[in-house]
């Protein structure tokens, strides 16, 4: 007994965050979830005295938890406006803007659909592809959970104000509506761009494709960020700002500065969440910034992009 | 609860959308899915439940039956995530195959549900059957009963109050799940009779919604309600496993 609770103590002091090293808690996003992995090895390098523990639970469950400081830092791609989450306290720092793809089952074979068409799909007024000139094969919509940063962009940026289909099927993950889509005949979903991998077609939109290399065209976008609370650590900033660098960002479906054609190195924007930290600045215009923008503009009434991929024109914001 | 003086016990407890964006807390698709999950899981449970512990306990040779019981054991002890990755991997294209409709239903959740909690029923049953003297059986063999006779007509009701505990244990079980649940059932709030379509129960709808609606928020607060109907129903529960382990 007495070895049990010994061991069990040695367990808990190894695993607690010692006074030498200083713990960096980071959650949210699933999505982003990878990409903060990628970083660490570098990172660990650089500060040898953090320990950096990371979690995913979604980006709202990540503002949530920034905020409230149960986390050094959070990964959204969600604003915390949309969600009602107070951003006050928070400094957001610009990881660039994740790409939502529809995806289909790869027994469907339409291959392109227009805005109108998409939102009937996912609303259930569309029910069989032989609707849309495609072999007959009953429609299933698969869906993102509540809370979802690709749910919230396809919500503003596709149903606009229409209800999703009261068949949909939920799932609460990328990979987990990725492998629904992937094994339902006549399935419909939408993921984040780095989840449309293979076992699953990614559905036209307009006559656009999504290729990454042409990220930016694509119209439909999720701001990706990561949160800290006003304050924080050098080390928590540190790896802010290393996310907001890392050239691995457009391996996780997270495109920024490189694609606009100013350098693979992607100069982090870093904001205060409620407003610009540091009053504005005059800067060429960047995915970073096109999400700024449709943060601004709420998300709507932006339906093309608004800047063209690379060359794009500098702009002031 | 202030979600409940704010709109009412009648539009919670008895609406039927559940829709926090727009001010909606309706709990009736998710109370109707834990009690269509449920019955259907105790159906298949029940079947097959206590024919494995009637077949186990009277039928099977005696060399045979402590490895079966051991074995019981091992899928009592199963972790509900593997069930609900075999509920995804068979179940769910079943029903699809079958019954149509995306195959994330009601159904599967009812059928891969009643797959995890019959090794308990079954488990429990057979301690039920086992339970009943020998003598008595020998006493109806040797009064000229067939020996299906003296299993349905003997050994079965001597084991009933036993089983019924059982399948008491085995409901709280099924009450309580929820990943197997949400691996298979499609998560969407909506009351309906189509068993092949998605649904939600009390656990996955707190699952589905617990990381997004702030614990103050009234959508914070309806999940506390569903939480809240989870205990009693869970309490009721015991209240039967209770009065039927009472000998009086």
């Amino acid at each position: 007994m007495l070895l049990f609770v010994t061991s069990l103590m040695a367990l808990v002091a190894a695993g607690a965050p010692g006074h030498a090293r200083t713990a960096v808690r980071v959650m949210g996003s699933t999505s982003l979830v990878g990409l903060v992995e990628a970083v660490l090895p570098a990172y660990a390098q650089a500060h040898p005295d953090v320990s950096v523990h990371v979690s995913a639970g979604g980006s709202v469950a990540g503002l949530k938890a920034v905020a409230a400081g149960h986390v050094e830092l959070g990964l959204s791609d969600v604003p915390p406006s949309w969600v009602g989450i107070s951003g006050r306290h928070l400094v957001r720092v610009d990881l660039g803007v994740v790409p939502v793809v529809p995806i289909v089952h790869q027994g469907v074979d339409v291959a392109d659909v227009s805005p109108a068409e998409l939102a009937r799909l996912l609303t259930g007024r569309i029910r069989d592809w032989k609707e849309l000139r495609g072999r007959a094969e009953k429609v299933v919509v698969i869906t993102r959970g509540p809370g979802s940063g690709a749910l919230l962009v396809i919500e503003r940026e596709v149903l606009r104000g229409q209800k999703l289909s009261d068949a949909a099927v939920v799932e609460l993950s990328n990979g987990a509506v990725h492998r629904a889509v992937a094994v339902t005949p006549g399935a419909i979903g939408f993921v984040e761009a780095g989840f449309a991998g293979g076992g699953v077609r990614v559905l036209g939109v307009a006559g656009q494709h999504f290729r990454p290399a042409e990220a930016a065209r694509w119209p439909y976008h999720a701001p990706a960020a990561v949160y800290y609370r006003r304050g924080a650590p050098a080390a928590v900033r540190a790896l802010a700002r290393a996310l907001a660098q890392a050239p691995e960002r457009r391996q996780f479906g997270v495109y920024g500065g490189e694609e606009t054609g100013h350098g693979a190195a992607h100069t982090p924007q870093i904001w205060m969440a409620g407003g610009l930290d540091g009053g504005r600045r005059c800067r060429p215009r960047s995915h970073a910034g096109r999400a700024r923008d449709l943060v601004r503009l709420g998300y709507r009434g932006c339906p093309q992009p608004l800047w063209s991929g690379a060359g794009a024109a500098g702009a002031c914001l | 609860m202030a979600v409940l003086s704010r709109y009412g016990l009648e539009p919670v407890l008895l609406g039927r959308v559940f829709e926090p964006a727009r001010g909606r807390f309706g709990l009736i698709p998710f109370i109707w899915g834990s009690v269509v999950v449920g019955l259907m899981a105790l159906v298949v449970a029940v079947l097959f439940g206590v024919s494995l512990a009637l077949a186990v306990g009277r039928r099977v040779p005696e060399r045979l039956r402590g490895a079966l019981g051991r074995g019981l054991s091992i899928f009592v002890a199963l972790p509900s995530v593997i069930l609900g990755w075999w509920g995804l991997e068979t179940v769910v294209p079943l029903v699809r195959q079958v019954f149509g409709g995306p195959g994330f239903s009601l159904l599967a959740a009812g059928l891969t549900l009643g797959v995890m909690i019959t090794p308990t029923l079954a488990a429990l049953s057979l301690a039920a059957v086992e339970g009943v003297p020998r003598l008595l059986e020998e006493a109806s063999d040797a009064l000229g009963a067939h020996p299906d006779q003296t299993l349905l007509g003997l050994t079965l009701p001597a084991a009933l109050p036993g089983i019924a505990r059982a399948v008491v244990l085995a409901a709280s079980r099924a009450l309580a799940e929820t990943m197997a649940v949400q691996m298979v059932i499609g998560s969407q709030p909506v009351a309906r009779l189509a068993l092949n379509l998605p649904g939600s129960t009390l656990t996955t709808g707190i699952l589905v919604n617990m990381a997004v609606w702030p614990p103050g928020s009234p959508a914070g607060q309806s999940l506390t309600v569903m939480a809240a109907l989870l205990l009693v129903g869970a309490w009721w529960l015991s209240r039967q496993l209770t009065d039927r382990s009472d000998p009086a």
